[in-house]
């Protein structure tokens, strides 16, 4: 038995060869099909997600790699020339360590990501309906999703956050703790502003308030985050306004009012100049009597003048700042990530074990069949020979032949057995046929080195891999 | 039973470092397994604390606080009593790498002025002066804890402001500060000047040339150790990953201006106690000496913290800074003047 690997990710293919590639739930179906209806092929699980399109396979005989490929252009209609540049496949051990991988969210565009566990079980679940999984699929898959919660579970690989969302609501709870009630204001629009907002949101905030240049704007913006729009200037100075710098002006006194009342501050509007000032921020503590404020400016050009962050109890982060903690989090990432691939090599080594333990059985089953064909060649010369015996004695002599044989085969049988799982395992089990001459003599055993041959290559040479790993 | 109670009270002070290693590990090496770890060992060191001052009070008759050594003891315990109240309430697992530090120290230093088990003395011998010595003791805990929280504030201030970047200037800055004083004070203890009367009969204490150079050493060896704590602490300290990891500036600000208030209410108490116990035992409330003042002293500080927070809306970091300074003078009123300037309190 025999395993295989053969697909395309993000990091190897571009947008448009994985958007041709992809499966839904009913193409994988018919791809399993078409592929365990290959000679070579036994077992088969195709996974499609937006980043990946892989297949797994386990045949007969390796490689896999043109019957997979094959299939794959057929059932998506991929030009094969495109594939080609594109395509990795592994065998056997490093297949494992893929697939191990892949489940624990190590080989995703977003290290330690939730969604690949789950999708991981959708497409063994699809291969399972349409019945092409067997022994040796059903325990990779099972075990890779053993996997996957253990790199979850024993890591902090999930933890750190990011997006510049998720990294605001961190800052603004090392600030305030517990979110819910505070008052958050919303300067100016933008999908960033939402995002924030909506993070914001789940965690318990519910009072936003929505300032814009003009009124109207504001409150359909409102509207959309289900908060209440104020006036980003009083109505005389609105009128009034000649140019775009009475928003820098420290005297906007709505905005003033709007900062000494929210907490938590968004600001994203496309003004060239800053709208919130050092001076401006001053005044503001002095009637928030020192309450402090968390500011995000995600606007480019800048919003808010960076000196304000030098104003006791006022935290600004501008898109940088979040950014370098998004590029610190990645890193908190990266070192859990060693400590993931430590969980998935110990797995990568018990699933070989298992595959090793697989390989000396038919060894044993030819062994066990040579000894009870000359058991029952010798009982049927010698029982002819006495005719006299009772039936009852006969039995007698059947049963001391086949205890002799028993006692003989268990030491040499537990000692393979054993064996199997060490490196030179497969020796032993070679030992026994070339002793033994379990080669081609005898009626049923003709097979059995063949397969002992054909799988106890795995995990130990020809790696035809394609692509460098990833 | 004097021997059980202090071979406990070594166990004890044994199990608090453990307990401080395991943190500064944890905290370096970001494992919460070795936090947890490292609280089950306190709760086992607490436990056998308590046992401790229990076996003290019934073999000497009297609530544990005769002498300057039993008053350690108990500042101690009270220290980890409201670090592990407060850990349960607020999720603090942080502050025990201030608080146990300090709880270790007074546990420690308790040890080495252990001068055999002392009944209480007969000036002591009312009831006023032993609630004037226990809730006098309570406040300092209080203290401890605002210092705690306080210090964290500003760690987790700068990992805020400044980005990550100059925690670990911070961290060094008051590990070093914290190192230098236990030092200093081992060496002292070490030392141990010759106390003896001027021509004018005030009491002064001599330092010989070995005695100067016993408190240099012990000055940088606390420094030096000190500073190698701070260095692996800071190590793990300076990410975003931590901040997210100790208490939001808010809870920290809050708890620190709680128990000062706290502290403030319980150090008024002791010193009315202690004025109406001096008036039965010596027929005046107040008489200047070194103790009676730097605890006044301490108490007017803490009184400007509030005043300050109430009427000049003083928040965060300024507040932070002066729960920080103010240790330091509860330190010196609670040793500092026992040992450097001797009085009425000799005991403690």
């Amino acid at each position: 038995m025999r395993l295989a690997v053969l697909g395309v990710n993000h990091k190897t293919a571009c947008l448009s060869l994985r958007e041709q590639v992809a499966l839904n739930t009913e193409a994988s179906h018919r791809l399993v099909r078409t592929l365990v209806d290959c000679a070579q092929v036994s077992e088969a699980v195709a996974l499609s997600t937006c980043n990946r399109t892989e297949i797994y396979l386990a045949g007969t005989e390796l490689p896999l790699r043109t019957v997979a490929k094959d299939c794959l252009c057929s059932s998506t209609g991929v030009c094969r020339t495109d594939l080609d540049d594109s395509v990795y496949y592994y065998e056997n051990i490093d297949a494992v360590e893929h697939v191990f991988s892949v489940a624990g969210s190590l080989d995703s565009m977003v290290l330690g990501e939730a969604q690949i566990l789950a999708q991981l079980k959708e497409a063994y679940s699809v291969a399972q309906e349409a019945g092409t999984t067997g022994p040796m699929l059903n325990r990779l898959l099972r075990r890779s999703f053993e996997v996957g919660k253990r790199v979850r579970s024993e890591t902090k690989i999930s933890e750190a956050s990011l997006s510049i969302a998720s990294v605001s609501v961190d800052l603004a709870r090392n600030v305030f703790g517990d979110l819910a009630d505070r008052p958050v204001l919303v300067i100016g629009a933008g999908e960033m502003a939402e995002l924030v907002v909506t993070h914001l949101k789940g965690h318990g905030v519910n009072r936003i308030l929505v300032s814009n240049r003009t009124y109207e704007r504001a409150v359909a913006l409102a509207e959309k985050f289900g908060g209440e729009a104020v006036r980003f200037q009083e109505e005389q100075e609105e009128s009034a306004r000649g140019q775009k710098q009475i928003g820098s002006h420290p005297h906007n006194l709505a905005l003033a009012q709007h900062l000494s009342l929210a907490d938590i501050v968004i600001s994203s509007t496309g003004s060239p100049d800053p709208i919130i000032g050092r001076s401006l921020l001053e005044g503001v503590m002095r009637r928030r009597k020192n309450r402090p404020i968390f500011l995000i400016d995600i606007a480019v050009p800048r919003d808010i003048d960076p000196e304000v962050n030098r104003v006791s109890n006022a935290y600004l982060y501008d898109i940088d700042d979040l950014q370098e903690v998004v590029a610190s989090n990645l890193g908190e990432r990266e070192r859990e990530a060693i400590r993931a691939r430590e969980i998935i090599a110990e797995e990568v080594g018990s699933f070989e074990e298992w595959a090793r333990s697989l390989t000396v059985l038919p060894t044993l089953v030819a062994f066990r069949e040579w000894a009870s064909a000359i058991k029952d060649e010798e009982l049927t010369k010698y029982l002819g020979r006495m005719p006299d015996l009772s039936e009852e004695d006969r039995e007698k002599v059947q049963a001391l032949a086949h205890s002799i044989i028993n006692k003989i085969l268990h030491p040499p049988t537990m000692a393979v057995k054993e064996k199997a799982a060490a490196d030179e395992g497969h020796l032993y089990a070679e030992a026994l046929r070339t002793l033994f001459q379990l080669n081609g003599a005898g009626r049923s055993q003709g097979g059995a080195a063949e397969k002992d041959r054909a799988s106890s290559g795995f995990g130990s040479e020809d790696k035809t891999n394609s692509n460098s790993r990833s | 039973m004097q021997e059980i109670e202090q071979t406990l009270f070594g166990l004890v002070t044994f199990v608090y470092l453990v307990v401080v290693v395991l943190y500064v590990l944890g905290l370096a090496y970001r494992r919460a397994d070795l936090e947890r770890f490292g609280f089950l060992t306190l709760t086992a060191g607490f436990a056998l604390h308590t046992v401790a001052l229990i076996i003290l009070w019934i073999s000497t008759g009297w609530p544990p606080l005769a002498d300057l050594h039993q008053s350690m003891v108990f500042l101690s315990w009270s220290i980890v009593l409201i670090y592990l109240i407060v850990d349960r309430v607020y999720r603090i697992p942080a502050s025990a790498l201030i608080m146990i530090p300090v709880a270790f120290f007074t546990v420690g230093m308790g040890q080495v002025l252990y001068e055999g088990d002392r009944a209480l003395p007969e000036e002591l011998d009312s009831g006023w002066l032993v609630v004037h010595v226990g809730v006098s003791l309570l406040a300092y805990a209080a203290f401890a804890l605002a210092f705690a929280t306080a210090f964290f504030y500003v760690v987790q201030e700068d990992l805020l402001k400044r980005r990550y970047r100059q925690v670990r200037q911070l961290v060094l800055t008051l590990a070093g500060a914290l190192g230098l004083g236990t030092g200093l004070y081992v060496g002292y203890l070490i030392a141990d000047p010759t106390l003896f009367e001027d021509a004018a009969g005030n009491r002064v204490y001599a330092y010989s040339g070995a005695d100067v150079t016993v408190i240099l050493v012990g000055a940088a060896i606390g420094l030096a150790a000190a500073l190698a704590v701070g260095w692996i602490a800071a190590r793990g300290a300076s990410r975003p990953s931590f901040a997210n990891r100790l208490p939001a500036l808010n809870l920290l600000d809050n708890l620190s201006s709680k128990s000062v208030v706290a502290g403030l209410a319980l150090l008024a108490v002791g010193i009315l106690t202690g004025a109406i116990g001096a008036h039965q035992q010596w027929g005046a409330f107040w008489r200047w000496e070194p103790k009676e003042t730097w605890a006044l002293a301490a108490w007017l500080f803490y009184a400007g913290y509030v005043a300050l927070r109430e009427f000049a809306n003083w928040r965060g970091r300024n507040t932070a800074v002066l729960a920080i300074a103010g240790l330091f003078i509860v330190f010196f009123a609670f040793l500092g003047v026992n040992l450097f300037l001797p009085g009425r309190h000799d005991f403690n």
